[in-house]
């Protein structure tokens, strides 16, 4: 992904004539070597550049690229298909999955919807993919029936398994223990290895960061941080 | 579809729970369609066409059809082929024929020239074209029953002769010569319709006699014509025709009874006179007196009421499917949200939503469906009876569509909603449905349901005067509702102050009663609106059954009228004093002004004289005199509120030269303590007040103001009358308790022929009960409905469980420091509390406003009301079945809430 000049403006809620400026000439590169950190205090962009990079929100100037897609110049089924090829994980992977249903059919829900696969491609994704997450042995288990980690893997699986060219985490280790955090960056690594996806996390949490590269938005700007 | 089948898979229990809530409402609306079974016109003639026909039992029977007809023709021979043509009009316009009687005839008088009657007294005879059928009909009754046709003598006499009369019919002279005989008595015990039509028509000719029995030659109509066509039709003169019809009971109520009887009549009208265009077209023919109808105002009213509550039940119905279907989606929001950034197609997408839809209303219905036969046959324990019938189907089709249409723009707002949330930040995070709709669009919407109520109701000015009501009644509720919210903002206000003056720490209850503020709130309004459409129906219904029984108490005077000839007065005296039910009685004596004929003698008032006058005179004639024991007649009306018998001056005993008038002598000038003369000066008498509303003699102000009325002295006005050898009537008004009216008339009526008295009214206190049983029974099915309602709401707040809920989060926050279950019975008692308070402050407002309304404005034109036991027993019952309700409610609600678990609540997901 490559950002150049990009500038966001936000008018003011209360004063017609006066502007917000959230990006100014806000320029990055990443890649899908490693899993990408986005940094910052709140308030200082984070959600909105993830609407930015999910062409949900416009921008005043500058662009945007994904390999060599034009992310700020898409409109109507270009910016539908897009919007189908995103992976995105938060902090409350359950608000997206059918606790009701059981953690394949869960799996198998996100592959009719997201890909046209038939029903034995089906099923051999969904096993490939369970075992690369580690939730072979929980296929048969209602979501609901979950430990924490359990729902954060199976979310993580549920977005790899249609082949997203981009992931999106939204605080993915947020209020777990270290031990899951651990278990849940490892499943990231992995996936990071396992698929070619383009994978972007924002967080507080600067334990998990390690050696990966690290973006840090701080006066307007996205700016690599060390 | 594996999509869709995982998707619904998904939630199944959110599923579950709507179609519950849909089958319930469903229910509701389908019941609520059946309510016009409960005021259908046999069920509307059976309780209140007593109101408008006293109870009466008669000497002689009264007589009326049910229309009578009047016209012309320059040929009626079409006479015979009029009975099919009505039979035809009766079955296309009301899709039933049962007619009792009808008949149609011309008649002509003549004069006899040299046949000498036995009476030389009767000089003229007349001429009657009937029908062949009729003809036969009176045949089987006459003597000399000659085969063939011919004219027929209908004579007073019986030894009457048949031979030749020589007659004049419009100074054409002819010879008939009748060849068989009807005397009267046959003819008017057997024909009493066409006896009491044709004796009407021929008291008013000119210098008829009034109790004429003139010798009448019937003939078969075309017989008629070949003969006397020439002389009636002379100079261009019609044959003048009048007739009758009187339906058989059932159909009778329900031309009288139909919310459209008024256009019914007048199709009628109109298809009989078409149809007898095409039979003649010279002859025109109209309804000359309809005393079928009469009822338009009630019957609007009751229809309004009804449709008036199923406005009401569906309004609340589609609100809950609204709110109910907007949860569900909204509980399900960020898995649509799956969905649609998956880029499913918006063709496939539609269908979803549709086959969603879909499913939903036929599961529900088919709930509903379920349930509709036990719910209908539990109403029988309320003596009510509601069937489903084929007719049926089509109301239940068209709700089920209504609820499709409603719950799929749900599901397509929805989707605008998800739209608007992932593209525009600044959308609200909860769903609310319709949102973005413009506000005008609700206006057209209302105005379109009234659009279609009027074409299916035909009546816009009733249901224009019910949205009043509506109105009127959301006001008083939400006053109400202000008002109580005011006083228990107050309370919580003071409370606080004194808990921090104090220095205290505030009750969990009181965190109670402030976090869930607003749920109170909506409780209120949502129950009190439902409490002031039952009560406002309730107080109707009996108010104005007590309203129209005082009203009948006032004109009549009392439970029991007699009304008799001045002959036997003794003896009647004698005989009520030894019926031990009657606890009282008063007479007076009344003299009516008579006739318009030129030989009758009314009394007039000329300048400040009341003198005799002829039929020639055409002035105001005195409409009464009134003759009262004056003494005797305020002792029986002791109880009585006499506040509104006189605008001047007060009930009092009066002396031979006082009187009381009428307020009509007010505007003639008259002034209290002015003279009035009778018989040229021979008596003078002194005005002592005007009447306004007096019991057993005027029934209204109005009717005060409209005619000429004299009070005065019982014995004064009997010499005056006998005197002068006029006839006059004298009315006993009897006293008994309600329970007794009925033994007692059984112990009257002896007397009609063994002591000359010609008519005993008397209250039927069936006929009151009538209006509360048309009003108050279909409320008792809204209850039942508004009981289900209740349970839909239940599990709508329960839709995503009972620790999603922000009720039992409010009491996770005070389980984290003490037990939060005694907090909570206690506020769900303070709920109940002031639920019922707010309905006593509704209850008592409209009490109030509908007793000043029916007595102060003088809407019965009374100003007083009789409270019965029926209306005060009816009231103790919903003072008491309510907050019973309540309690049971509270209960429901109680138990539901205490099994909540902290750690469910206070969990993450995960």
């Amino acid at each position: 992904m490559k950002a150049n000049e990009l500038t966001k403006i936000f008018p003011h809620p209360s004063k017609d004539d006066t502007n917000i400026p959230l990006f100014a000439n806000a320029s990055f590169e990443m890649t899908s070597d490693q899993p990408n950190f986005i940094i910052g205090v709140s308030g200082s962009g984070k959600t909105t550049l993830f609407r930015i990079i999910s062409s949900l929100e416009p921008i005043n100037a500058g662009e945007i690229f994904l390999n060599e897609l034009a992310i700020h110049h898409l409109k109507g089924r270009n910016k539908t298909k897009y919007l189908s090829s995103l992976g995105f994980i938060d902090q409350f992977p359950a608000k997206y999955l059918s606790l009701l249903l059981t953690v394949k059919q869960n799996m198998d829900y996100n592959l009719i919807l997201y890909s046209s696969l038939q029903k034995e491609e089906r099923e051999k994704r969904i096993l490939e993919t369970a075992r690369n997450f580690e939730i072979l042995h929980l296929l048969e288990r209602k979501a609901i029936h979950l430990s924490g980690g359990e729902m954060r893997r199976l979310s993580l699986a549920c977005n790899m398994i249609y082949n997203p060219s981009l992931i999106l985490c939204d605080e993915p280790t947020s209020q777990l223990d270290d031990k899951t955090k651990e278990l849940i960056m490892q499943s990231i690594y992995k996936m990071n290895e396992l698929y070619d996806a383009l994978i972007i996390i924002a967080t507080h949490d600067m334990s998990i960061i390690g050696k990966n590269p690290t973006f840090k938005i701080v006066e307007r700007r996205i700016e690599k941080w060390q | 579809m594996k999509g869709f089948y995982y998707d619904l898979l998904g939630k199944r229990k959110l599923l579950f729970k709507v179609i519950i809530i849909i089958g319930l409402v469903s229910l509701t609306s389908f019941v609520v369609a059946l309510l016009p079974q409960l005021i259908n016109p046999h069920v509307l003639s059976k309780h209140l066409s007593g109101l408008y026909s006293d109870s009466e039992i008669s000497a002689k029977e009264n007589i009326y059809p049910d229309i009578e007809f009047h016209g012309h023709t320059n040929n009626p021979s079409f006479i015979n082929n009029f009975n099919k043509t009505v039979e035809k009009a009766s079955l296309d316009v009301f899709g039933i024929v049962q007619l009792k009687t009808l008949n149609l005839y011309t008649s002509e008088k003549a004069l006899y020239l040299n046949n000498t009657p036995v009476d030389p007294y009767y000089d003229r005879v007349v001429l009657v074209g009937i029908s062949t059928l009729f003809y036969n009909s009176l045949k089987a009754f006459s003597t000399d029953n000659v085969s063939s046709s011919g004219a027929m003598l209908l004579t007073e006499f019986e030894n009457e002769t048949l031979s030749t009369s020589l007659i004049s019919v419009k100074e054409k002279n002819t010879t008939v010569c009748p060849n068989k005989i009807i005397t009267y008595d046959n003819f008017n015990s057997n024909f009493p319709y066409f006896s009491n039509n044709f004796m009407f028509e021929i008291s008013y000719w000119p210098n008829a006699y009034n109790t004429c029995y003139y010798p009448c030659f019937f003939f078969q109509i075309d017989e008629y014509i070949a003969r006397f066509d020439d002389s009636i039709t002379q100079n261009d003169e019609y044959y003048y025709l009048n007739g009758y019809l009187k339906f058989e009971e059932y159909q009778a109520e329900i031309v009288a009874w139909s919310i459209d009887s008024k256009t019914l009549l007048e199709n009628f009208q109109t298809e009989i006179q078409i149809s007898i265009y095409n039979l003649e077209p010279s002859a025109e023919l109209s309804f000359l007196n309809v005393y079928i109808w009469s009822n338009i105002e009630l019957i609007g009213t009751v229809y309004s009421f009804i449709r008036g509550l199923q406005i009401t039940i569906w309004g609340f119905s589609l609100f809950i499917i609204v709110v109910a279907i907007a949860k569900m989606q909204d509980v399900n929001c960020n898995k649509k949200l799956r969905i649609l950034f998956s880029g499913q197609k918006w063709p496939k997408r539609l269908i979803s939503l549709f086959l969603e839809s879909l499913l939903i209303v036929v599961l529900g219905v088919g709930f509903a469906l379920l349930l509709i036969y036990p719910l209908l046959q539990f109403q029988s324990l309320f003596n009510i009876e509601l069937v489903l019938t084929q007719a049926n189907i089509i109301d239940v089709s068209i709700v089920s569509i209504v609820i499709f249409g409603t719950i799929f723009a749900v599901f397509l707002d929805f989707e605008f909603y998800l739209h608007r949330l992932i593209y525009k930040q600044s959308e609200e995070k909860h769903y609310k449905p319709f949102r973005k709709v413009p506000k005008y669009l609700y206006l057209v919407l209302i105005l379109l349901v009234f659009l279609v109520l009027w074409l299916v109701n035909r009546n816009l000015i009733f249901l224009l005067v019910f949205a009043i009501f509506v109105i009127i009644s959301l006001i008083i509720c939400y006053l109400v509702v202000l008002f109580t919210r005011l006083l228990v903002y107050l309370s919580r206000k003071l409370y606080y102050y004194r808990k921090k003056k104090e220095d205290q720490q505030i009750s969990p209850l009181f965190a109670l009663l402030k976090m869930w503020k607003n749920k109170l709130n909506s409780k209120l309004l949502v129950y009190t609106l439902m409490l002031t459409i039952i009560s406002t129906a309730f107080l109707y219904a009996n108010f104005n059954a007590d309203a129209q029984r005082t009203s009948f108490l006032w004109g009549t005077g009392g439970e029991i009228e007699l009304q008799s000839s001045p002959l036997n007065t003794t003896e009647i005296e004698l005989n009520l004093k030894n019926i031990p039910e009657i606890i009282d009685y008063t007479k007076l004596t009344n003299f009516y002004q008579f006739s318009n004929s030129s030989s009758s003698y009314d009394f007039a008032l000329i300048d400040d004289d009341i003198a005799i006058v002829n039929g020639t005179y055409e002035g105001d004639r005195i409409n009464e005199l009134i003759g009262i024991n004056s003494t005797d007649y305020l002792q029986f009306f002791e109880k009585w509120n006499k506040r509104s018998w006189l605008t001047q001056g007060k009930p009092q005993t009066i002396a031979e030269n006082q009187i009381y008038v009428t307020r009509k002598f007010q505007e003639m000038g008259f002034g209290q303590g002015d003279s009035i003369n009778i018989l040229n000066n021979s008596l003078s008498f002194t005005i002592e007040g005007f009447i306004d509303v007096w019991p057993g003699i005027t029934y209204s102000s109005s009717n005060s103001l409209q005619r000429y009325s004299i009070i005065m002295d019982y014995n004064l006005l009997v010499s005056i009358l006998e005197d002068l050898q006029f006839d006059y009537s004298v009315y006993y008004k009897l006293h008994t308790s309600e329970r007794d009216i009925n033994s007692t008339v059984e112990k009257i009526v002896p007397m009609i022929s063994q002591l000359g008295v010609s008519e005993i009214n008397y209250l039927n206190p069936e006929v009151f009960s009538g209006i509360r049983h048309v009003f108050l029974r279909p409320i008792i099915v809204v209850v039942q409905l508004f009981i289900l309602i209740w349970i839909s709401l239940f599990i709508y707040s329960n839709i995503d469980g009972i620790h999603q809920n922000s009720d039992a989060k409010n009491l996770g926050l005070i389980a984290f420091n003490s037990d939060f279950r005694k907090p909570l019975k206690t506020y769900l008692l303070i709920e109940v509390f002031i639920i019922f308070s707010a309905f006593l402050i509704l209850f008592g407002f409209l009490q109030g406003l509908s007793f000043i309304f029916l007595t102060g404005f003088g809407f019965m034109g009374i100003k007083t009301l009789i409270i019965s036991h029926y209306t005060l027993f009816n009231i103790l019952f919903l003072l008491l079945s309510y907050p019973i309700l309540l309690l049971v409610q509270g209960i429901a609600e109680y138990f539901n809430l205490r099994r909540i678990n902290l750690s469910l609540i206070y969990r993450h997901l995960e």
